[in-house]
């Protein structure tokens, strides 16, 4: 029984050390918690910068090209993906209030200056295979027409290039095939066989199962190649 | 003590004795004082040691006289005669010896009791010892035997009876050893006989008697039987026939089902089986297989093979000739030829053949794309012609639609088959020639073979009809009382056809139809929704027909000829037109019908194509495409009486591939189904387990490709009913 309540007394003063500082940085706050703790209202002030009445939930187009802007992040750049997927943005170009709060709780940014501090860090989290998986999931959903259920293959191959354009060597081949192809919209099951396809099967074909469960469209594709169609 | 004889007393009565035995062994006749020697015999036979010394001495004397006597006899004959001498002396040698047996029956008791052999026995033993087993003889004897078995093979002339009776000497001195004949004659006979066929097989492989193989091997095999049945042991027949088979058949089983080199007995067979003659020759064939343990095999390889060809032959015939009907009809032939052949052979092994058949020929229907559309050609004709027919002959017609039945069994795409079927169906019925028992007895033959599902809506499209022309004969009724003036000019005929049966397109193809036809229409469509509340009617202009009168007047003459058009609705459409018109082009015709361009294409076609005196509209210019700003006008030559525009035919390349599209999306559907019901049951599965068992389940139906079930499990993802596993993406799981 003791060591139990002390294991709760523990835990309480954990909370106590933490929590009552950020719930007083409003009014006390010093230069050095400034630069370093995170504070949301500071974190809504900045989001509405970038709204149109500066009082609207959502952030649109315009609002998104002044962030990139501010940040001096190119709005094509991975990096932009990368914050989408924190926030769980539900769309492209778009972030509302709530989204931006809980991305950048999350990132522990509320200024400018302090993201740009992270974004080279935040690059490096591509290289993770299950944290790029998924991102590369996310996008899906996230870059889709929200009237369609699948993604019209323009928008995927614009996803593609972003995301495998630099490591898939076959993605050129891809999206020429795709051109080539009746293909007009890629469904989720196809995009994500994309990247385990792009991850497991040699440039050169070698060790691709025509029985391996791909996508019919995978099939094709690999079909097209051997044909020599490229 | 009186029993008791002296040496001499036996001697003297001996010399009796021996004289009548010597008598009887010499010229093979009783001794004139018979009698007296019996007499003496018994007297002798009283004494004691009578009877041993009395056996003993007889023995001696048959002995003496052998070799004194018939050996020098047979041994002088050795280079002339031979057969009959021995066969002579082997007669009288026999006679003499149930003499002598009678005349010592006072003995047998002795005999028996001693445990002796009868004196006649004693006999054949000796003159097996003595004379058949003495060198000369018994190689001279084998030597002659052989001769004539040879000379027999050449089909020469021998002394049958010298043959037969030597062998039947040999078989009654096996009385006391059982190995004579076969140590004579029977084994250096077989070891003759394996050699010489052995060598036969050679010659006749060399000179590539092939087709005729497997009866010589069976001529031979009857050869040899009738010669051991009637002239040799009959225990022989067996022997030989196993020898000649072995030599003939089983050592050069392997040659002989080598197709490469033309397989012998198959070649035969086609020759037999095309002709349907021999049926005993095919019979004797099947029972001279039966007997080696390939011989099922190779037989229905042979039969497989010959059925490759024999359909093969159809498929060549109806190539030049392209018509489906034939086709199938000789496709019923060879399959009637089999049937007949299977059951005229009685053969054991039917089972086996069966199979063979039946897998060869669904294998080969199946690789004919079009055999499915032929197969409901065919039922169409015939389905029809039987109205032709009197209801007497309707009997004797009945089999052809059984028949077909048969190959319902070896079709494959049922689905393919349902669409023509329908679609000829479909035909029939708004043709109204059709024979509605007919259609109700080729319904239920579907029903049994593929079930309820399948024709429920052929049931439906039959029963339509009728209703059809139930409200048909209400509404003349009706218009007769009501005397309405729209329906003068024109005999309607509206078939109400339920959408969900017919599989009718839900958007109404379009066709602007003439007033003259419209007005009578709306007519009864007011009629029938007053009868059917709720219901909706829309005009099918791709099903309709009409039948228009062609009034044609000469420019110089005044005659006005009449022809009787029967044509479809669009034609009707197109056609009523030139009323107003004299020249119209297409883009017109299109704007006045509101026909879409497709449809409108083909119906022209129609109208433009055949002979001169047959076309009903001239096309400028005259060139087979046909291009909206063609001009189209009437053809004043245009003389047929009647012409018959509406036909059941083959569908072009693109009604095909709208069919094969239409099955295709049908299976999917199908596939699908399956998919989940699989998944159901086993909550996870991996891609080549699922498409192991997908297409396991289904292939009683139709074998589908592994492309289109990977279609089926993408579509099943994307809807939400299966994913991959997040560990391996080639396991599905099933989304409850």
């Amino acid at each position: 029984m003791a060591r139990k309540r002390r294991s709760t007394t523990e835990i309480n003063t954990v909370e106590n050390a933490s929590v009552p500082k950020r719930r007083y940085t409003g009014s006390q706050r010093t230069p050095f918690e400034e630069m370093v703790v995170f504070n949301s209202k500071k974190c809504l002030t900045w989001f509405n910068k970038y709204t149109n009445n500066h009082s609207s939930d959502t952030l649109g187009p315009e609002g998104m090209e002044l962030f990139c802007f501010d940040i001096e992040v190119d709005p094509e750049d991975v990096v932009m993906l990368y914050l989408a997927w924190k926030m769980n943005a539900k769309s492209m170009g778009y972030f509302t209030s709530a989204e931006w709060l809980k991305g950048f709780t999350e990132l522990q940014c509320d200024s400018v200056k302090k993201l740009q501090s992270k974004l080279d860090s935040l690059r490096l989290c591509f290289n993770d295979p299950l944290t790029f998986k998924s991102i590369y999931r996310y996008a899906y959903d996230f870059a889709r027409d929200k009237d369609q259920r699948s993604m019209d293959v323009e928008t995927a191959k614009l996803m593609l290039n972003l995301l495998l354009g630099k490591q898939w060597t076959l993605y050129p081949l891809f999206a020429k095939f795709i051109d080539q192809s009746k293909y007009r919209v890629i469904n989720k099951d196809q995009w994500c066989n994309i990247l385990e396809f792009s991850r497991s099967i040699n440039t050169d074909l070698t060790n691709y199962d025509i029985d391996g469960a791909w996508p019919v469209m995978l099939d094709e594709f690999v079909d097209w190649l051997k044909n020599g169609n490229s | 003590m009186s029993n008791h004889i002296l040496p001499d007393m036996f001697n003297n009565k001996w010399t009796s004795i021996n004289n009548g035995i010597q008598t009887i062994l010499v010229d093979n006749n009783q001794h004139p004082r018979y009698a007296d020697i019996i007499k003496i015999i018994n007297s002798v036979s009283k004494m004691k040691n009578g009877n041993q010394q009395l056996y003993n001495r007889i023995r001696e004397t048959i002995s003496l006289h052998l070799k004194s006597k018939v050996l020098v006899d047979v041994l002088n004959s050795l280079n002339k005669n031979f057969l009959a001498i021995l066969d002579k002396c082997w007669t009288n040698y026999k006679k003499s010896m149930i003499l002598l047996k009678d005349m010592l029956m006072c003995m047998g008791k002795y005999l028996k009791s001693n445990n002796l052999e009868p004196i006649d026995n004693v006999g054949i033993s000796l003159f097996l010892d003595i004379i058949i087993q003495h060198d000369r003889i018994k190689n001279y004897l084998r030597k002659r035997l052989l001769i004539m078995v040879i000379k027999y093979r050449k089909h020469k002339i021998i002394k049958y009876s010298a043959l037969k009776n030597a062998c039947q000497m040999l078989v009654e001195l096996g009385l006391t050893d059982e190995h004579v004949y076969e140590e004579v004659f029977e084994r250096p006979f077989l070891a003759l006989s394996r050699k010489f066929y052995y060598n036969k097989s050679q010659i006749l492989f060399k000179n590539h008697i092939h087709s005729y193989y497997i009866f010589i091997a069976k001529m031979n095999a009857i050869i040899e039987a009738k010669l051991a049945k009637h002239f040799l042991h009959i225990s022989t027949k067996r022997r030989i026939i196993e020898v000649v088979n072995d030599e003939l058949i089983k050592k050069h089983i392997l040659t002989i089902i080598d197709i490469k080199r033309r397989g012998c007995i198959f070649s035969k067979g086609y020759r037999i089986i095309n002709k349907a003659l021999h049926i005993n020759d095919i019979k004797c064939m099947f029972e001279l297989f039966d007997d080696y343990i390939y011989g099922p095999r190779i037989l229905s390889h042979f039969l497989k093979k010959y059925l490759v060809e024999q359909l093969k032959i159809v498929e060549n015939k109806n190539k030049r000739q392209l018509n489906p009907v034939t086709y199938v009809q000789r496709l019923l032939d060879v399959n009637s030829k089999l049937n007949c052949l299977l059951c005229y052979s009685l053969y054991k092994n039917n089972e086996i053949f069966k199979k063979t058949i039946f897998s060869t020929f669904k294998h080969f229907i199946n690789l004919h794309p079009k055999f499915p559309e032929y197969l409901s050609l065919f039922i169409d004709k015939n389905v029809q012609e039987k109205k032709c027919f009197g209801s007497e002959k309707n009997k004797k017609k009945t089999p052809i639609l059984d028949q077909v039945v048969v190959l319902f069994k070896f079709l494959q795409d049922i689905y393919v088959f349902k669409k023509y079927y329908k679609q000829h169906l479909a035909k029939r019925l708004l043709s109204k020639c059709f024979n509605e028992d007919n259609e109700k007895n080729m319904i239920s033959n579907l029903k049994t073979e593929f079930g309820d599902q399948f024709t429920s809506k052929f049931e439906g499209m039959v029963k339509d009809i009728a209703k059809s022309n139930t409200i048909m004969d209400l509404f003349k009724i009706n218009l007769t009382a009501s005397q309405s003036l729209n329906c003068t000019n024109i005999d309607l005929s509206v078939c109400v056809l339920t959408t969900e049966f017919w599989s009718l397109p839900t958007s109404s193809t379009k066709c602007n139809i003439p007033n003259i036809a419209y007005l009578p229409y709306e007519e009864f469509k007011t009629f029938y929704l007053s009868k059917n509340y709720g219901h909706k009617l829309q005009i099918q202009p791709q099903l309709g027909s009409a039948e228009i009168i062609f009034n044609k007047n000469y420019m110089n003459t005044r005659n006005v000829h009449k022809n009787l058009l029967e044509v479809s609705t669009y034609q009707m459409a197109i056609l009523m037109l030139f009323n107003s018109f004299n020249k119209i082009t297409m883009e017109t015709i299109m704007k006045k019908t509101k026909i879409n361009e497709n449809d409108l294409t083909r119906e022209l076609q129609l109208l433009v194509t055949g002979k001169l005196s047959q076309r009903i509209l001239l096309k400028s210019p005259n060139i087979k495409e046909i291009k909206p700003h063609h001009e189209f006008c009437i053809n004043e030559l245009f003389s047929c009486l009647k012409i018959h525009l509406i036909t059941t035919e083959e569908e072009n390349k693109l009604e095909l591939r709208k069919t094969k599209e239409m099955v295709e999306e049908d299976r999917k559907h199908e596939i699908q189904a399956v998919l989940v019901r699989i998944m159901k049951v086993h909550k996870k599965l991996t891609h080549n387990n699922l498409t192991m068992e997908v297409t396991d389940q289904l292939r009683r139906r139709f074998v589908p490709s592994p492309m289109l079930i990977n279609k089926c499990i993408e579509r099943l993802i994307e809807n939400g009913y299966l994913r991959r596993s997040p560990k391996n993406r080639n396991t599905y799981i099933y989304v409850a």
